[in-house]
């Protein structure tokens, strides 16, 4: 096949696990409307059975992703396997009815002139499945989701939770090689999102569907991914674990995104192993580790997560310190937020409730040299 | 090898051969539908360059357009037409924009029953509108001018309907209901806070309303205006009916004449109706422009979105007395003159006598009894049930290729449905019967049958349903269907089995007025009908010509009535079982009718 030989073929699928069985391979996927580019050389792939979030701001391009997956875009370049096969590629693609992929719509779209039981058989009358094992599998999978009470009824008469566990397993019930999530949690209250995040894994895991979540909540991103893709104006910026991702930033936007990282710009000075000290702009000194190759005299960007910050006294000191100035305390219930000026930024540092800093003070903070990420400032 | 089929092997994915047939006959469709709007358009175009009715015969000439544009009549007729239209147009503007305000936006009292009123004015059959304004506001005998005679001692008329006034007022008052629909839905989605912060900005009503209130509504203003004009210009009874006897002479009107006693030859009025082609295109072309600005509203309505209504002591008083004057002067005077008059056995107010006595059922008698009016309203009644089905067929097609397709040249299906409402229907007859009688051959096969005029009706509700039909799909979320095809239906299937079912009411409703405006719709049959085919407006309009007016008026009250109950069994039928408080009431002018018309039923 010209296609296979062609030098499409994913530097992905050479380097990375053979992608086999259910997984996904998107490779180079590219899509402007009008002079708008709105996805470039999007690619990444997903093991069969896992979980891949598509973590990005709204414009980022994660939705449009998850429609090309879902065959209701075209990719203007570029191309997606399902299981090895080619199911869009270069302006042509495999209709959305002939996927056989479920998709949890973010407004869950359900039909409002359908019962409950209509919904979720839709799929199945649609693929002449008989009645007798509609009747079964619409049983079966509204006992794993918890609706089996409620199939009579119409989606109005339903509230927001129960509406989306419909919606899910309308995706589920014909057994899809790959389930897409869009924002499934947005309509939800934070308590609600926690709980139904937690069935969704339990799902996912009891089906062992590969899925791909599309999120804008870097929490929830965390949460529920094998694998999460950051994504920002059509691009992607970084692929991995959630660890890697949050612990090991490669460019100053994923630091902000994920994690909330304060920032502040300098310069190498020195280079031990892994270890590389920058000078920041005020003079102090700090000991981090970066993912780049740098020399000295390179500017970079320090990103240190407000979360890996304290105030001298208050844990282990590294050796590693620099001195800011109260601009603002923020008292949030169980936690004081001080807004520290260093250099010519705001750092964010969360401290205990019953700390007494007041605006003005001079405070010496510490970090672990680990936690602190230097970033070539050219990367993205 | 092509992308394609390189896709679907290595896919192992069975491809639909729905993906190349499908777009082929959503073309031929489009097509066909488009053949029948623009091709009798076309030929009277051709024919108004020739001397004679054979297409392409005798070679081309511009002595039809020398003589009609060299023609003081011609000129004279075109100013009057100017006149009414934009004076008609204004008042209704006035009459639709101060009532929609006065029902949304203050306390007006018994608001619910007043509110229907002026839409009520859309079911009245079109020969019972000038008819009762003659009877009631004619010169001399007209009854409003024997009141004032006999109460106030009054020496001659007060009022007088065969003027150029009267007949603006005419126009004005009964087409302002189409404004008044329009302009609610605008009008009741402005919020609250929107106002409030005028009013905490230090402005009074009045500079809240003109500076903030109808500049939020302006894109639906202009669209209402637009229209309003349209329907003025394209009304034929009114010029015909008033306007002929009175001496002032619409351009309409003439190309009635002409058609009906050609004495000028058939090319002359293809000449005239060409010309008139040309004026309603530029209004229609504005209010496709006003139009493509409705979606602005967006921002008028939104989430927490609150309206509100002001409580105004001595305003909704005077509210109350002007939507009122305009409900009696519009809907229930002629209504009661229609009804009165269909019980006597004569109607004569000769000399100021009271022409209210002998009462009689002798006239439904007659309509019930004398076969050519049975067999009229039952003809009519098929007629109107073929047309409204086979209009709501195409709409429903043209709507879901032009909004729930992402196919090539969709808007064309668009253009296409909407292109019928340059053609007033007149003038679409006009063009459809020069279309007959220009082919050799077809004179013979479609002259004078019912099929001709079942083609004249299609085309000329397409444009109103399209807007009921594209209305209500525009609603249904993109991803409801998308949920569909996620589910691995096909688009047909998606279609039957999600689309029709959610719009199901609206498409009852949109067939409920089809019917009734099919039922008695004379304007695009009066000169294509068939020696042996009565309908029931023709019928009517026979009345009318012979003096039999208490006959007419028995026939208007069967017509008033008989497709009316018709209409609510269908919107009835529509809303059995329905479903899903998640739907909100369409955003188009017609959802307050809608949910309106629901209420009273």
């Amino acid at each position: 096949m010209a296609i296979d030989t062609a030098n499409t073929v994913s530097r992905l699928a050479k380097a990375g696990p053979a992608v086999t069985g259910k997984g996904v391979l998107v490779n180079a996927l590219s899509k402007t409307y009008g002079s708008n580019l709105v996805l470039d050389d999007v690619s990444f792939e997903v093991p069969e059975g896992s979980v891949c979030t598509l973590l990005g701001s709204s414009g980022s391009g994660k939705t449009t992703t998850l429609r090309m997956l879902a065959g209701l875009e075209r990719p203007d370049a570029g191309e997606i396997r399902i299981g090895g096969a080619l199911v869009a590629s270069r302006g042509d693609a495999v209709p959305a009815e002939s996927r056989g992929i479920g998709l949890v719509f973010q407004s869950y779209a359900l039909w409002p002139h359908m019962r409950i039981f209509d919904q979720i058989a839709y799929p199945l009358r649609v693929r002449r499945t008989k009645k007798s094992e509609i009747e079964r599998a619409v049983k079966k999978i509204a006992d794993a989701v918890g609706l089996s009470e409620l199939l009579g009824r119409y989606p109005s008469e339903l509230s927001g939770g129960q509406q989306q566990r419909v919606a899910l397993a309308r995706a589920l019930v014909f057994n899809p090689r790959l389930l897409l999530l869009d924002e499934p949690l947005s309509n939800l209250d934070a308590a609600l999102r926690r709980q139904t995040r937690t069935e969704l894994q339990r799902i996912q895991a009891e089906f062992n569907v590969t899925t791909v979540y599309v999120t804008h909540d870097q929490e929830e991103a965390m949460a529920v991914s094998d694998q999460v893709v950051v994504m920002s104006k059509g691009r992607v910026l970084a692929t991995g674990t959630p660890r890697t991702i949050f612990d090991h930033p490669t460019s100053v936007f994923v630091a902000s995104f994920v994690g909330a990282s304060n920032t502040v710009p300098g310069q190498v000075v020195g280079i031990t192993g892994k270890t590389v000290t920058v000078r920041l702009r005020d003079g102090a000194e700090l000991k981090g580790t970066t993912p780049h190759a740098l020399k000295n005299g390179d500017g970079v960007v320090v990103a240190i997560k407000p979360i890996d910050i304290t105030p001298r006294g208050a844990s282990a000191d590294h050796g590693n310190a620099f001195v800011g100035v109260v601009l603002r305390t923020t008292y949030m219930g169980d936690q004081i937020e001080l807004g520290i000026q260093v250099g010519d930024r705001e750092f964010r540092v969360p401290v205990e409730r019953w700390d007494e800093h007041k605006v003005g003070d001079k405070i010496e903070l510490l970090v672990d040299p680990k936690r602190v990420s230097v970033l070539d400032e050219k990367e993205e | 090898m092509t992308m394609a089929v390189a896709v679907a092997r290595v896919g192992g994915i069975r491809r639909r051969r729905s993906r190349v047939v499908t777009p082929v006959i959503v073309g031929l469709f489009v097509a066909a539908v488009a053949a029948v709007v623009t091709i009798p358009v076309a030929i009277i175009v051709v024919l108004s360059f020739q001397s004679v009715t054979p297409l392409f015969k005798g070679g081309f000439t511009l002595a039809n357009f020398s003589a009609l544009l060299g023609s003081s009549t011609t000129w004279e007729t075109l100013g009057n037409t100017l006149i009414f239209t934009a004076g008609g147009t204004a008042l209704a503007m006035f009459l639709g924009t101060v009532t929609a305000w006065a029902m949304t936006s203050v306390n007006v009292p018994l608001r619910s029953i007043l509110s229907v009123l002026p839409v009520c004015i859309l079911i009245l059959p079109p020969l019972v509108k000038d008819p009762s304004w003659i009877i009631l506001f004619g010169k001399d005998n007209g009854l409003v001018n024997l009141f004032f005679h006999h109460v106030f001692g009054v020496q001659g008329s007060v009022v007088d309907v065969f003027t150029m006034t009267g007949m603006v007022l005419m126009a004005g008052v009964f087409t302002s209901p189409t404004a008044y629909a329009i302009l609610l839905t605008p009008l009741r989605s402005v919020d609250r806070s929107l106002l409030e912060a005028s009013q905490m900005s230090g402005a009074k009503l009045g500079r809240t309303l003109w500076k903030v209130v109808l500049p939020l509504i302006r894109p639906a203003l202009l669209s209402a205006a637009t229209l309003t004009a349209i329907l003025i210009a394209s009304g034929f009874e009114t010029p015909v009916i008033i306007g002929l006897p009175a001496r002032i002479n619409m351009f309409i009107a003439e190309i009635y004449e002409s058609i009906s006693s050609p004495v000028n030859g058939l090319n002359y009025a293809s000449a005239q109706a060409s010309v008139y082609l040309v004026l309603t295109t530029v209004l229609v072309i504005i209010y496709l422009r006003a139009t493509r600005n409705e979606r602005r509203f967006a921002a008028v309505s939104g989430r927490g979105h609150q309206h509100t209504v002001i409580q105004a002591p001595v305003l909704r008083w005077v509210l109350f007395a002007f939507v009122s004057i305009y409900a009696i002067v519009g809907f229930l005077a002629p209504l009661a003159v229609t009804v009165l008059t269909a019980f006597l056995p004569y109607y004569s107010a000769a000399g100021g006598k009271n022409p209210f006595h002998d009462w009689t059922l002798a006239n439904f008698e007659q309509v019930f009894t004398t076969p050519q009016v049975t067999s009229a309203i039952l003809t009519s009644g098929a007629l109107a049930a073929t047309v409204a089905l086979g209009v709501l067929v195409i709409t429903v097609f043209l709507s879901v290729v032009a909004l729930k397709t992402r196919a090539r040249g969709r808007r064309i299906a668009e253009i296409v449905g909407m292109a019928p409402i340059a053609t007033p229907a007149l003038v679409y007859s006009v063009a459809l019967l020069m279309t007959v009688l220009a082919i050799p051959g077809l004179a013979r096969v479609a002259y004078g049958t019912i099929g001709l005029m079942y083609v004249a009706e299609l085309v000329v509700f397409i444009p109103v349903a399209l807007r009921l039909v594209s209305s209500s799909v525009i609603q249904v979320q993109d991803e409801l269907l998308e949920a569909s095809r996620m589910s691995g239906a096909s688009y047909l299937r998606t279609i039957m089995t999600v689309l029709i079912p959610i719009i199901r009411p609206a498409l009852f409703y949109a067939g409920g007025v089809l019917f009734i405006e099919a039922y008695r719709q004379l304007a695009s049959i009066v000169l294509l009908v068939a020696s042996n085919v009565t309908l029931v407006p023709f019928v009517s309009w026979t009345f009318w010509v012979s003096g039999g007016y208490p006959m007419l008026s028995a026939l208007n009250v069967v017509t008033l009535v008989l497709p009316l109950l018709v209409a609510i069994a269908a919107v009835g039928v529509g809303n059995i079982g329905r479903r899903g408080a998640t739907r909100r009431p369409a955003d188009s002018e017609t959802a307050p009718v809608i949910t309106r018309l629901e209420r009273i039923i």
